[in-house]
C-alpha cells in the first residue's frame, strides 16, 4: 500500500476497489464514503450500505434521483416561501435544510462544489430569485457536461452580476468575466495570456443583463474575427467558450479540483495521477458524473491516502453530524453559526471561493466549531429521529456509554479518537447521576470537539 | 416570584368564639401594610363555570386539546389524581369546592415580604377530613420513598402548624391558611383567633376601593402608594421613554400609576365573554404636562367612535395629540431617543417640502386618529403576492381642510416621486401615479406597474401589496397602504355604540380574530415554512401546529381593548368575547 500520493500507481489508483480479506468492505469504508459523496450515513444506510457491494452503493448515489415528488413538493414550496421575502439569506436557510434532509446526497454535495467553483454572492447580486435560478442550474446540470455548464454560467445572471459584466460594449470589452472563465473555472494560472484573456472578453461584447435577464445586443457586439489560446476565426462568445473548454488543460484542472474536494484536500495529487482521470474526462466528453464515479469507486479512495485526509468545512461538520443523527433544528441558528465560521451559503468569500481544507482550521475556528455544536445541541428545537438522543440512542442499540461512543465513532469518525478518551466519555454517558439527555448530549459535544471530528 | 414556598401558620385559640370566626373575612386576617390582595368570592361556582364552560369544551374537542389530553405526562397524572379523589371519597374539583366554598383570597405583605393564602372551607369537619386525608397521602409517599417526615409539626397559641421546610399551613375549624413566612403565618392566626392588631380591611385606603368592588368572580387590589416606594417601582414610573410608539401607547397607563394612590382588578367569566377592568382614582390636574398630549386639555380628550368596516382585523381609535408630544420630546423622551428624534425631524422637514414635520405637518390633523387594519382582498386578473400583508390605513381630520387639503396631496405626490428615484437606483418597480375626485373624494394613490411575467402571477413580489394612497374628503384625511382601504375609509361611518355613560373613551381596540385568522390562512405556506425552517418540524408538524394556532383564533370572536376616564376615575379594560 503506498503512503504518498507521490508514490502512487496511477493504473492502480483508478482501478475499481475489489473488497478483500485485508481490506474488506466494511462499516468505515460506507461511512467514508458517504462522508464524501455526500454529508454522512445514518446507522441505518451503513447497514444497508454493508450488505451491497461497494460498487453497487456508489453507482445508486451518482445515478439514481433518489428526491421522491413528495420531497420535491416540500422543497419546492420552502423555496416558494423562501423567495417571497426576497431575502438570501432565507434562501440559505432553505439550501440548508434541503442538505439536511435530502435523499439525493451526493446531487447536494455536488451542487455545493460548483457553488464554490463558479463563486457568486448574495451581497452583490441583492436577488434571492437570481441566487436561486443559478443554484438550480448546477442541481440540473451538475453532474452533466462541464461545457453546457460553463455556457449556461455564461449567461447566468447572478453571474455577470457579481462579476460586473452586466453589460459589456464592444468600445470597452468588459475582461472579468473573460479572466474568471479562463483562471478560475477552465483553464488556471499559466494557462493562458493576458491577450487571451482580451480576445475572449471581446466575444463576450453585447452579453447584458437586462431586468434580471440575460439579453445579446447585436449593436454592442465585437463582431471582428478573434484569436484565442491560438484558434482563429472565433466570433461569438459561445465559440469563444468552447475553445477554452476544449483545452487539454481543463480536463486536468477540473479533476484536480474534484480530487481536492472528494478525495483528500491533504496533498496536491501530480499530473499523472491526474492525468486517466482526464484522459476519461475528455472521452466522456467532458460529463461530471462518470468522473466522480469513477473517483468515489477507486483504490485510491477507499485507501488510507483518502481516509480522514480532509479537514470538515463547517457545513461538512454541521450537516454531517445532524444528517447522521437524523437530527432536526433550527435552521436559522445553524445559517447563523456557519457565518460566524466562515462558510455561508450564497456568501462566499470572494470570485475563488472557499479556500478549504486546512484553512478551516486555526484556534479561533476549532473554539468555533465546538461552539456550532454546543449551539446546536442546546437549542430546544434540537431533536433526533423527531425525539430524543436518548430514544435515538435506544432505537440504535447505543444505550451503554460503550455503544454510545463505538456507534458516534463508526457513524461519525473518519479517524478514531484515543482510546483513553473514548473510556473518558463512554464514563460520562454511564453516570447515572446526572440526567441522562443531558449526559449524552454532553457526551456528544465531547466527541464533536475532538480534533479527530475535523477530519471528514 | 422566588419559589413560592409555603411555610406554615397555625391553628386557632380555643377562645375565640365560633361566631366571631364565622363573620371574619380573609380582608380581617391580612394586616394592615398588605400591599396585594385578591380574592375570589365564590370558587366553587367558578370552578363550575369554567368546567362547564363553552371554550374549555371545545378546546378539548380541537386537534391541541385532543393531543394534550393524549400526552403521556398528561394521562399519568390522571392516574395520579384518580387515585387522589379515591383517596379522598370525592372528585378533586368537589375537594376545591368544599376547601373554599365561601371563598379564597391570596396577600401579599410588605412589613413581613410574606405571602399568604386563605382558603374559606364549608365546614370544620370536611377541613379536617381533608387535611387528614392529604397529609396520610404526604407521609405514605415519603415512606415509599424512602424520604423522611415531609413536614414538621408545632405549636403556636395552641394551634398546629405543619411546617414543610419553605414554608407551611394550619388549619382552623373551617379556615386553612398558608403561608411561605412565618411571622405573617403568626400575624393572620392572631387575627384569625383573636382579632389581633390592625388589619386590611381597617386601612381606609382599603376600604375606600372596597366600597366600590361590586360583584365579580375575582378581585384584586394593589396599594401604589406603597409599592411606589420600592426604588425598582419608582425608577420604572419616573425614567423617561426610549420608544415613541411605547409612549404612544402606554404613556397615558405610567403616567396615571405614577399618582393614584391604588389600582383594583375585577375579572368575570360569562358564558360567551371574559373580562378584566382595572380602575384607579384619577384626577385629571395629576396630570403631568408632558402627558397632556395623551389625556387632553383638563383630561377631556376624546377618541372618535370606531369604525364600521367589513373585514376588519385590528381597529384602533385614540385620542392622542402626536403634534405636542412630538413638539414635548425632549420631556418624554431619554437623550439617545431626543438626538434620534432631532435627526429625523431634520430628514422629515426636507421630505415634506420645508414644512415644520412637528408643527406644520402632525399639527395639521387633529388629535384624534384612527388606525384601521384589514384582510387584503386581491383581483383576479392581477399580480397576488406570495405574501399578503393586511392593508392598514389612518383616517384623521384636518384641523383646516382648506389651507392643508393642497399641501398634503402635493407632499404625497412628492413622496411618491422620491420612493421612483430610490426604487429606480435599486433595480425596484416603479409606482405610477392615479388621480381621482368623485362625490367630493379627492383621491390620490399610486400603484405598481407589474410586467409581462408579473400581470397574472400568484406568487408575485411583497411590493404588489401596496398602492399607496391619500384621500380627501371634508375634514378627513386617509393615509393608506391601499388603494381599496383609502376608498372603503374615507366613507366609512361609526359603530352605533349603546352605551352612553360619563365616561371619556381615550382608547378603544378592537381584534377581530376571525378576520386575523383569516389573514394568516392567507400566508398559510409561509408560515409553515417559517415553522420547518425555525424549529425543525417536519411539514406535517409544521402543518398541524399553524393549523392548531389557527383553529386556537377560531376560539375567540374578538379581543377588545378600552382606556376611559372621568373627573375622578381611570377604568382599562380588555375584554375577550368567545363562542
Amino acid at each position: 500500500m503506498p503512503r504518498t500520493l507521490e508514490s502512487v500507481d496511477p493504473q492502480w489508483a483508478w482501478k475499481r476497489f475489489e473488497p478483500t480479506n485485508d481490506q474488506p468492505w466494511n462499516r468505515k469504508g460506507a461511512a467514508h464514503l458517504f462522508r464524501r459523496a455526500g454529508f454522512a450515513a445514518t446507522p441505518e444506510q451503513l447497514r444497508n450500505a454493508v450488505d451491497s457491494s461497494p460498487e453497487s452503493v456508489v453507482q445508486q448515489l451518482v445515478q439514481n434521483r433518489s428526491e421522491t415528488p413528495e420531497f420535491i413538493d416540500e422543497i419546492t414550496a420552502l423555496s416558494a416561501a423562501s423567495l417571497a421575502t426576497g431575502n438570501p439569506r432565507r434562501l440559505a436557510a432553505w439550501w440548508l435544510h434541503r442538505l439536511l434532509n435530502t435523499p439525493d446526497a451526493l446531487r447536494e454535495k455536488v451542487v455545493l462544489f460548483w457553488h464554490g467553483h463558479f463563486a457568486t454572492g448574495a451581497e452583490k447580486v441583492e436577488d434571492a430569485q437570481l441566487m436561486f435560478a443559478q443554484n438550480e442550474l448546477f442541481r440540473t446540470s451538475g453532474l452533466g457536461r462541464f461545457r453546457e455548464l460553463v455556457q449556461a454560467v455564461s449567461r447566468d445572471p447572478a453571474m455577470l452580476i457579481y462579476l460586473d459584466s452586466v453589460t459589456n460594449r464592444k468600445a470597452h470589452p468588459n475582461e472579468n468575466y473573460a479572466r474568471e472563465v479562463m483562471e478560475l473555472f477552465c483553464l488556471g494560472e499559466g494557462e493562458y495570456t493576458e491577450e487571451d484573456i482580451r480576445e475572449l472578453a471581446r466575444c463576450f461584447t453585447g452579453w447584458e443583463i437586462r431586468r434580471d435577464q440575460f439579453r445579446f445586443n447585436k449593436y454592442q457586439h465585437d463582431t471582428g474575427t478573434k484569436t484565442i489560446l491560438g484558434e482563429e476565426g472565433i466570433e461569438s462568445g459561445e465559440e469563444g467558450v468552447d475553445v477554452v473548454v476544449n483545452q487539454p488543460a481543463c480536463p486536468r484542472f477540473l479533476c484536480r479540483k474534484l480530487f481536492r474536494f472528494f478525495v483528500t484536500d491533504a496533498e496536491e495529487p501530480s499530473d499523472d495521477l491526474i492525468q486517466p482521470l482526464a484522459d476519461e474526462l475528455r472521452a466522456n466528453d467532458l460529463e461530471i458524473g462518470p468522473t466522480v464515479q469513477r473517483m468515489l469507486s477507486s483504490n485510491l479512495f477507499f485507501s488510507e491516502l483518502a481516509y480522514g485526509r480532509k479537514i470538515r468545512s463547517p457545513i461538512e461538520l454541521s450537516v454531517g453530524l445532524l444528517h447522521s443523527l437524523e437530527a432536526s433544528t433550527n435552521i436559522y441558528t445553524l445559517e447563523e453559526g456557519l457565518r460566524v465560521l466562515g462558510q455561508e451559503l450564497f456568501y462566499p468569500p470572494n470570485v475563488k471561493g472557499w479556500d478549504g481544507g486546512r484553512t478551516w482550521i486555526n484556534s479561533s475556528t476549532l473554539l468555533g466549531r465546538a461552539n456550532l455544536v454546543r449551539q446546536v445541541l442546546d437549542n430546544e428545537a434540537t431533536r433526533f429521529g423527531r425525539g430524543s438522543l436518548t430514544d435515538f440512542c435506544r432505537a440504535n442499540s447505543w444505550e451503554r456509554g460503550e455503544q454510545f461512543v463505538r456507534g458516534v465513532v463508526e457513524t461519525l469518525f473518519a479517524a478514531e479518537p484515543s482510546q483513553s478518551v473514548q473510556r473518558d466519555v463512554a464514563t460520562l454517558v454511564d453516570n447515572t447521576s446526572l440526567d441522562e439527555e443531558r449526559r449524552r448530549r454532553d457526551a456528544l459535544h465531547w466527541l464533536c470537539s475532538l480534533p479527530e471530528f475535523q477530519l471528514g | 416570584m422566588r419559589h413560592f414556598i409555603i411555610s406554615a401558620v397555625c391553628l386557632a385559640s380555643l377562645y375565640a368564639s365560633n361566631t366571631a370566626l364565622a363573620q371574619r373575612s380573609a380582608t380581617d386576617l391580612f394586616p394592615e401594610t398588605t400591599v396585594v390582595y385578591a380574592e375570589i368570592a365564590h370558587p366553587d361556582a367558578l370552578l363550575k363555570e369554567v368546567l362547564e364552560h363553552s371554550f374549555l369544551r371545545d378546546l378539548k374537542r380541537s386537534q391541541p386539546g385532543e393531543k394534550l389530553l393524549s400526552n403521556a405526562d398528561f394521562v399519568q397524572f390522571q392516574v395520579v389524581l384518580s387515585f387522589l379523589e379515591l383517596r379522598l371519597g370525592m372528585t378533586w374539583d368537589e375537594a376545591v369546592s368544599a376547601l373554599t366554598k365561601n371563598g379564597a383570597a391570596i396577600g401579599v405583605d410588605a412589613s413581613t415580604n410574606g405571602v399568604g393564602l386563605v382558603l374559606h372551607g364549608e365546614s370544620a369537619e370536611v377541613v379536617e377530613e381533608l387535611r387528614t386525608t392529604l397529609m396520610q397521602m404526604a407521609t405514605e409517599e415519603a415512606e415509599k420513598k424512602g424520604n423522611k417526615q415531609p413536614y414538621k409539626t408545632s405549636e403556636y397559641r395552641g394551634v398546629t402548624v405543619y411546617d414543610t421546610g419553605n414554608g407551611g399551613f394550619g388549619t382552623y375549624e373551617s379556615w386553612v391558611l398558608f403561608t411561605n413566612n412565618g411571622k405573617l403565618g403568626t400575624k393572620m392566626i392572631d387575627r384569625l383567633l383573636d382579632g389581633g392588631e390592625k388589619s386590611l380591611s381597617q386601612n381606609e385606603q382599603f376600604a375606600s376601593a372596597v366600597s366600590k368592588r361590586g360583584d365579580h368572580d375575582f378581585w384584586a387590589y394593589v396599594n401604589l402608594s406603597d409599592l411606589r416606594n420600592i426604588p425598582k417601582v419608582q425608577k420604572s414610573l419616573s425614567s423617561q421613554a426610549e420608544n415613541p410608539l411605547v409612549e404612544v401607547l402606554v404613556g397615558g397607563l405610567q403616567e396615571v400609576l405614577r399618582h393614584t394612590p391604588y389600582l383594583t382588578l375585577n375579572a368575570d367569566l360569562e358564558s360567551n365573554r371574559f373580562a378584566i377592568d382595572a380602575n384607579v382614582p384619577h384626577d385629571p390636574k395629576d396630570v403631568a404636562e408632558a402627558r397632556e398630549y395623551w389625556f387632553g386639555p383638563n383630561g377631556e380628550g376624546s377618541a372618535n367612535p370606531q369604525l364600521n368596516l367589513e373585514g376588519s382585523i385590528l381597529s384602533l381609535s385614540s385620542y392622542r395629540n402626536v403634534s405636542e408630544m412630538w413638539l414635548r420630546a425632549g420631556d418624554l423622551f431619554d437623550e439617545r431617543m431626543n438626538d434620534k428624534l432631532a435627526e429625523a425631524d431634520g430628514t422629515l422637514t426636507t421630505l415634506f417640502s420645508g414644512k415644520d414635520f412637528g408643527e406644520d405637518i402632525l399639527g395639521a390633523v387633529q388629535p384624534q386618529i384612527q388606525l384601521q387594519v384589514v384582510r387584503q382582498q386581491f383581483a383576479e386578473d392581477g399580480p397576488v403576492p406570495a405574501i399578503k400583508i393586511p392593508a392598514f390605513a389612518l383616517r384623521l381630520h384636518l384641523r383646516d381642510p382648506e389651507a392643508s387639503t393642497r399641501e398634503l396631496r402635493r407632499t404625497f405626490q412628492s413622496l411618491i416621486g422620491f420612493l421612483n428615484v430610490v426604487g429606480a437606483q435599486n433595480g425596484q418597480p416603479q409606482l405610477e401615479l392615479d388621480f381621482a375626485n368623485e362625490q367630493g373624494v379627492d383621491l390620490v394613490s399610486a400603484h405598481y406597474v407589474p410586467d409581462a411575467s408579473q400581470k397574472n402571477s400568484k406568487s408575485a413580489p411583497i411590493n404588489f401589496n401596496f398602492s399607496p394612497s391619500v384621500a380627501f374628503f371634508g375634514d378627513r384625511f386617509i393615509v393608506a397602504s391601499t388603494r381599496q382601504l383609502a376608498e372603503q375609509l374615507v366613507v366609512a361611518e361609526p359603530v352605533e355604540s349603546g352605551e352612553n355613560n360619563q365616561q371619556i373613551d381615550n382608547t378603544l381596540l378592537s381584534i377581530d380574530t376571525h378576520a386575523l385568522s383569516d389573514a394568516l390562512k392567507d400566508n398559510r405556506s409561509q408560515l409553515v415554512a417559517q415553522n420547518m425552517l425555525e424549529k425543525g418540524n417536519s411539514r406535517e408538524e409544521a402543518q398541524a401546529t399553524i393549523d392548531a394556532i389557527l383553529e386556537f383564533l377560531h376560539f375567540v370572536n374578538a379581543v377588545e381593548f378600552s382606556a376611559a376616564t372621568n373627573s375622578e376615575s381611570g377604568t382599562f379594560g380588555v375584554h375577550l368575547e368567545v363562542h
